[in-house]
């Protein structure tokens, strides 16, 4: 996952969103995850196609953190989504 | 400023919170003392999504405690909500598989399609309607998937002549109520169901589509569930009414015909007269015509089968048993009724041969007060015309 990695949730997990998080399954089953504060604003943000800078520079500014600091926590949970296949990194249309 | 109200007046807010067109004077609160009133009045009317989406919008404003006693309740519907949606994914593809054909009704439909955000419209089980000359099979795939069905056909034949669903408990413990109609008794006889399988859409779950009711068809299903479905409609029946005709692209031509052609004009005017009495909002011109006639004195009544006391004690049985047609079919439905099978009873009654001659009490008595009734009703008459 780099800045210019273009992710977006997968249309084959089924969720739930509000109150400020986000509960989030499979479809095929499996228990259900709930993502609170940062991370169901992640997962809200990626319901539109963005890439990870893009992701990083919103959290910082929202968060008024610096944007390393959120790059650091930011990416084990990107990469974490995209193993389970709840985000999909999209090719680049310019590839 | 926050505006201290009553729970009742909370509620009614509550239930016409996002309503196309419904603005608020301002947020809104119910007193410490009173928050029981409005924290049950909530389950009670499975208004809980909607409290919450007023809670996060702004409308409604309560204590951080109370805030998360409500959420805390939505987190746990929605999760169930979730299972269930995997369980209706697992069952599409078998029903798939089977070559049966079927039409995913009310809380999925309907959430994932009329409402604007799905966690808005909480749902307890998976309703799925199949024709009826899918049933036997649909019942087969279910059981063949693990699913135990919670009471047996009362006597062979009985469910594509009488009846309206059957509940099946999935191993993962979810309900599913396999329909072949929309409704039980009368109403539910005089419908054509297979038809309502020329009108369908397609909503996505997961990126699966699944086929639903058209909008016109939902509107329908809403209102028979809402003046039907029990006694007195859950304030989330009634929104659903509201909903499908604010957010829907309904097909007045074909609801009317609907209407008219199974006699649902009365059960729908309920519908309507039901959610407008709770909400104070009027209703579109197009729908003015079903107010203007007051209904007969037999529609009358035959509501009244559905919508008071006269339910629980056996006013649908007995108005089903005028609406069959037919001698010989009227006399299977009261055998069923009266002998049903044995397995029937052990589950109905999880007793023996008392649970039998009861049984024959229970139709009996029906009749008996049924009597009664229109005896002392003659005696009424008698006296007015003397």
């Amino acid at each position: 996952v780099n800045d210019g990695t273009l992710l977006q949730r997968s249309s084959s997990v089924l969720t739930r969103s509000f109150a400020g998080e986000a509960l989030v399954t499979g479809a095929e089953g499996g228990d259900v995850d709930r993502f609170t504060a940062s991370a169901a604003a992640v997962w809200d943000l990626l319901e539109d196609p963005r890439t990870f800078g893009d992701l990083s520079s919103i959290l910082a500014n929202a968060y008024d953190v610096a944007e390393d600091v959120v790059v650091r926590d930011l990416e084990p949970f990107v990469r974490g989504l995209i193993e389970r296949s709840w985000v999909l990194e999209i090719p680049d249309a310019d590839d | 400023m926050t505006e201290s109200i009553e729970p009742r007046e909370a509620i009614a807010r509550i239930a016409t919170f996002g309503v196309p067109g419904v603005g608020y004077a301002g947020p809104f609160t119910v007193s410490d003392d009173r928050w029981p009133d409005l924290w049950n009045g909530l389950r009670n009317e499975r208004l809980g999504g909607l409290a919450v989406a007023a809670l996060d919008a702004g409308p409604l404003d309560l204590s951080d405690e109370h805030r998360d006693q409500i959420v805390q309740r939505h987190r746990q519907d929605m999760v169930r909500c979730l299972g269930l949606e995997q369980t209706l994914l697992n069952l599409a593809e078998v029903f798939q598989e089977a070559r049966i054909e079927f039409v995913v009704l009310k809380g999925p439909a309907l959430a994932h399609s009329v409402y604007p955000d799905a966690s808005w419209r909480p749902f307890i089980d998976i309703d799925l309607l199949v024709r009826t000359r899918d049933w036997k099979a649909a019942c087969h795939v279910l059981q063949a998937r693990g699913c135990t069905r919670r009471l047996p056909e009362p006597r062979p034949g009985f469910d594509v002549r009488f009846g309206k669903a059957a509940v099946h408990v999935t191993p993962e413990g979810h309900e599913v109520d396999l329909h072949r109609t929309l409704v039980i008794g009368p109403y539910g006889l005089w419908m054509q169901p297979d038809e309502l399988f020329d009108r369908t859409e397609e909503f996505e779950l997961a990126g699966r589509l699944l086929s639903r009711l058209n909008d016109t068809g939902l509107l329908l299903h809403a209102c028979v569930h809402a003046a039907l479905g029990q006694q007195a409609p859950f304030g989330q029946q009634l929104r659903d009414v509201r909903q499908v005709v604010a957010a829907g692209s309904i097909d007045v031509q074909a609801f009317e015909e609907w209407v008219d052609r199974w006699r649902l004009a009365p059960v729908v005017r309920r519908a309507f007269e039901l959610e407008a009495a709770e909400t104070g909002m009027a209703w579109p011109t197009w729908l003015r015509p079903l107010f203007e006639s007051r209904g007969r004195g037999r529609d009358r009544r035959l509501l009244d089968a559905y919508a008071t006391e006269r339910r629980s004690r056996g006013g649908i049985a007995l108005a089903t048993l005028r609406a069959v047609p037919g001698i010989r079919s009227r006399l299977e439905y009261v055998r069923a009724l009266v002998y049903p099978r044995s397995e029937f009873m052990s589950q109905r009654t999880q007793v023996g041969t008392y649970g039998r001659l009861r049984r024959l009490t229970v139709p009996l008595g029906w009749i008996k007060r049924a009597s009664s009734f229109r005896c002392s009703r003659s005696m009424s008459v008698e006296r007015e015309l003397r």
